[in-house]
């Protein structure tokens, strides 16, 4: 079978989740081909093949159309079917031409199936998959279900009544889903994220609590979602408490100013650092010395960071925001606390540090074991494999 | 009268923000004023007193203009065209070297008495016209430039460090602020609080405001969506005070459309019918719009002084602020309003409700005191005779 995905760009080195996706797929005997906006020379694992870009320049775009209307005159049967599939549902003749333009490189393939990798990406292209006698699927990964539609009510739609199977990454953002229209008839799988256990293992050896300062650690852009002024508020009374900490954050982004005067007029200087980005082997070596891992995002998909910081057998404590109370099992694997409250996630991080070595060390080795057990690179090909079946 | 000196208002553009512009033309009253920097808008000043030195945005015409300007000062006076190229020749680009020749050249040829800088990241560029010129520098603390910049920036904090301490005299807008920019070596003589004024038509629009009847509570800020502003502290307070029964609407009078946070937090929390965005109004509408309202929630993380609780408290609407920058200078609590610790949305909420439970007679009497500080704190005569007395000061020595 040829499975076509659709991204804005090939996966990076770290983005596992797509990377493994492919993997599983090839293994399995499928082809797969890579549909992206933006091409990225150092991705190898299978065929590229970037969609037409839009130039601001008038004369360039004049003879990329061109080229673009002469590659697709052998397909002509598809691009009137096209045509008319976008014509009934009532979009513009202009803004039609613009998606076969945008559309043309899928117009031309063979595949059996188009999988969008996120919700937005299928919007302008809801009836490309019926045109080439494909089927359809789409990814819900968070921000696009989450967050996107509050500003762009109704943006799925089309894509709800045409979409043959979706894929969510946990049940909160299908509820989300749902809640926007999707038809609870449709075809729906649900595929966690999945980490590599060769580079996030810590071996049989249990983490050792008693090193002090505590280490907390969080890994996520700076960005409004993320929680990470709700997180430094709550360290803030820590520090009234007179809690000996320190908070280390990896990453960069848009609220870093925001971030620093929150640091600033909380006291907290001396206990907090900003890293910057990092490399998925120092994000593990950061893994190994911490003893609590932090995650209060306002919305969150799933997050691999937690299950990283899991396999490392580090204590989690995060928000109930979509995903994450599927991926840490409350009281068992770590900690869930409801979100948006400073106070009350102080009050979880005080009592957690006080527990106990021994409970410390089997909160650890739970969250490990069912890592291990339910979220391995294995699993998440096998049902992939199965999605297209 | 003596002579009139000749005083440089310097924020970088012509014309400059209202309140700026309002300095201006007070000052010319007094004294000469001179404006130095690039014209966007065309100005048209009444007054004689005002004299505008623009550097030309489009290259030819400032080649032109400045050519003129540099034969004026090799004639007046050719150390200080020599002393000029020394300064602009340290920047490394070609390019850098003709613009701040260009920039510094009319000052150093209409030689101002005072050189007042408005907004405080500019004195990395013109102390050198104290140090090198003589002419006194005198900053305003506003804004960004002095209530988070040198916090988050560490470069601009070096620079004000390296600074400060030798600038004649300092205006802030509150004496928090004043107390804040020592922290980068301000000396206290140097540091002089002068407020903002409030246009006078804002006293004329008092009225006692509306008691809260029912449980029902209508709020209202205004202002732009920027994170010091705080409003997620205000949106959470909205929500407890929802979810303890009160039947709450919040409006936020602003420029800006929702933030991708901002429309989140109020989805997240179930806010979307409690919660209403208004555009930007010109200042007298405003005041008639707030009269339907209850009270004004200021949330901000940091200010130096809000003009708009102060327009609240002029008009006579109560005012629920955060302890940040001024704010506790004009915001009493018992006495002019509620003021609440930043980023304590259970503290703010307690406060609204603490403000809808004050009985008619009391309210008033809070809104009646809030009007009369205002009035006599930040009036437009007294704000200009201070800056007067200001240069006069930092001129006489």
């Amino acid at each position: 079978m040829h499975i076509a995905l659709i991204l804005s760009q090939p996966p990076g080195y770290s983005e596992t989740f797509f990377k493994s996706k492919i993997k599983g797929l090839q293994d399995a005997g499928h082809q797969v081909s890579l549909f992206v906006y933006k091409d990225d020379p150092r991705f190898t694992d299978c065929k590229v093949l970037p969609m037409p870009k839009v130039h601001a320049n008038p004369i360039r775009q004049f003879f990329a159309t061109l080229g673009v209307i002469f590659g697709l005159l052998p397909y002509l049967k598809r691009v009137i079917r096209y045509v008319k599939l976008e014509l009934k549902a009532g979009r513009e003749l202009k803004q039609v031409f613009k998606y076969i333009y945008i559309n043309a490189t899928i117009l031309k393939s063979d595949a059996e199936w188009l999988h969008f990798g996120f919700a937005t990406l299928a919007l302008q292209s809801e009836h490309v998959a019926k045109s080439i006698d494909a089927k359809m699927a789409v990814s819900l990964r968070g921000f696009d279900i989450a967050i996107y539609p509050l500003k762009h009510s109704g943006c799925y739609d089309r894509l709800w009544q045409l979409v043959d199977k979706v894929h969510t990454i946990s049940d909160d953002l299908l509820l989300c889903a749902y809640n926007q229209g999707l038809s609870r008839n449709n075809a729906v799988a649900k595929i966690t994220p999945a980490i590599s256990m060769e580079l996030f293992n810590t071996g049989a050896a249990n983490k050792n609590f008693k090193t002090k300062p505590i280490k907390i650690l969080t890994v996520g852009r700076l960005f409004w979602k993320k929680g990470v002024i709700d997180m430094l508020e709550a360290l803030s009374i820590l520090k009234k408490e007179k809690i000996d900490f320190e908070y280390q954050i990896i990453g960069e982004g848009e609220q870093k100013e925001e971030i620093l005067f929150a640091i600033y007029q909380l006291g907290l200087e001396n206990e907090v650092s900003l890293l910057g980005v990092k490399t998925p082997r120092e994000v593990k070596e950061l893994m190994e010395i911490s003893h609590i891992y932090m995650q209060y995002s306002h919305s969150e998909g799933f997050c691999n960071a937690v299950l990283e910081a899991q396999a490392m057998g580090l204590l989690c404590i995060v928000s109930d925001a979509e995903g994450l109370s599927e991926n840490i099992i409350d009281g068992e694997t770590g900690w869930v606390v409801p979100k948006r409250q400073p106070r009350l996630l102080a009050k979880t991080l005080e009592s957690v540090i006080e527990l106990d070595d021994v409970i410390k060390n089997q909160f650890s080795e739970r969250a490990k074991a069912r890592v291990k057990q339910e979220f391995t690179l294995e699993q998440q090909q096998a049902k992939f494999v199965e999605f297209y079946n | 009268m003596g002579k009139r000196l000749k005083i440089a208002v310097f924020s970088g553009t012509i014309p400059s923000t209202t309140f700026i512009e309002h300095l201006i033309k007070g000052v010319s009253q007094t004294h000469k004023v001179l404006l130095f920097g690039v014209q966007t808008k065309p100005v048209a000043y009444e007054s004689e007193h005002i004299k505008v030195y623009d550097t030309p945005k489009s290259h030819v015409k400032n080649a032109v203009v400045s050519s003129y300007r540099l034969l004026q000062l090799v004639l007046k006076s050719p150390k200080d065209a020599v002393k000029l190229y020394r300064h602009t020749s340290q920047f490394k680009k070609r390019y850098e070297r003709w613009v701040w020749f260009t920039k510094v050249l009319p000052i150093i040829l209409h030689k101002p008495d005072v050189f007042h800088i408005q907004w405080a990241k500019d004195v990395a560029f013109y102390t050198v016209l104290q140090d090198a010129f003589g002419i006194p520098i005198v900053v305003s603390l506003r804004g960004a430039h002095i209530n988070y910049t040198p916090i988050v920036d560490l470069s601009t904090a070096i620079i004000y460090k390296q600074e400060f301490p030798k600038i004649k005299a300092f205006h802030a807008v509150s004496k928090a602020i004043g107390e804040e920019v020592k922290l980068y070596g301000a000396k206290a003589p140097s540091i002089h609080t002068i407020h903002s004024p409030i246009p006078p038509f804002f006293f004329d629009h008092y009225r006692a405001c509306e008691t809260v009847q029912d449980k029902t509570i209508r709020l209202v800020s205004v202002g732009r969506f920027h994170w010091v502003k705080g409003y997620e502290t205000a949106l959470d307070a909205v929500a407890l005070l929802k979810n303890k029964g009160y039947n709450i609407h919040y409006t936020i009078v602003g420029p800006d459309e929702f933030t991708e946070a901002l429309l989140f937090q109020c989805h997240q929390l179930n806010l979307v019918d409690n919660v209403a965005l208004v555009g930007a109004m010109p200042q007298t509408e405003l005041i008639s719009f707030l009269r339907q309202f209850h009270g004004m929630l200021l949330p901000s993380l940091k200010e130096g002084i809000a003009n708009v609780v102060l327009e609240a408290m002029a008009v006579g609407l109560p005012v629920v602020s955060t302890d940040c920058g001024g704010m506790a200078e004009v915001v009493i609590p018992n006495e002019t309003g509620w003021l609440v610790p930043v980023r304590d949305s259970e503290a703010m909420a307690d406060a609204v409700i603490a403000l809808s439970e004050t009985s008619e007679l009391e309210l008033h009497a809070i809104t009646k005191r809030a009007h009369e500080l205002v009035k006599r704190e930040f009036n437009a005569e007294d704000s200009i005779a201070q800056f007067v007395r200001l240069y006069e000061g930092v001129v006489g020595g």
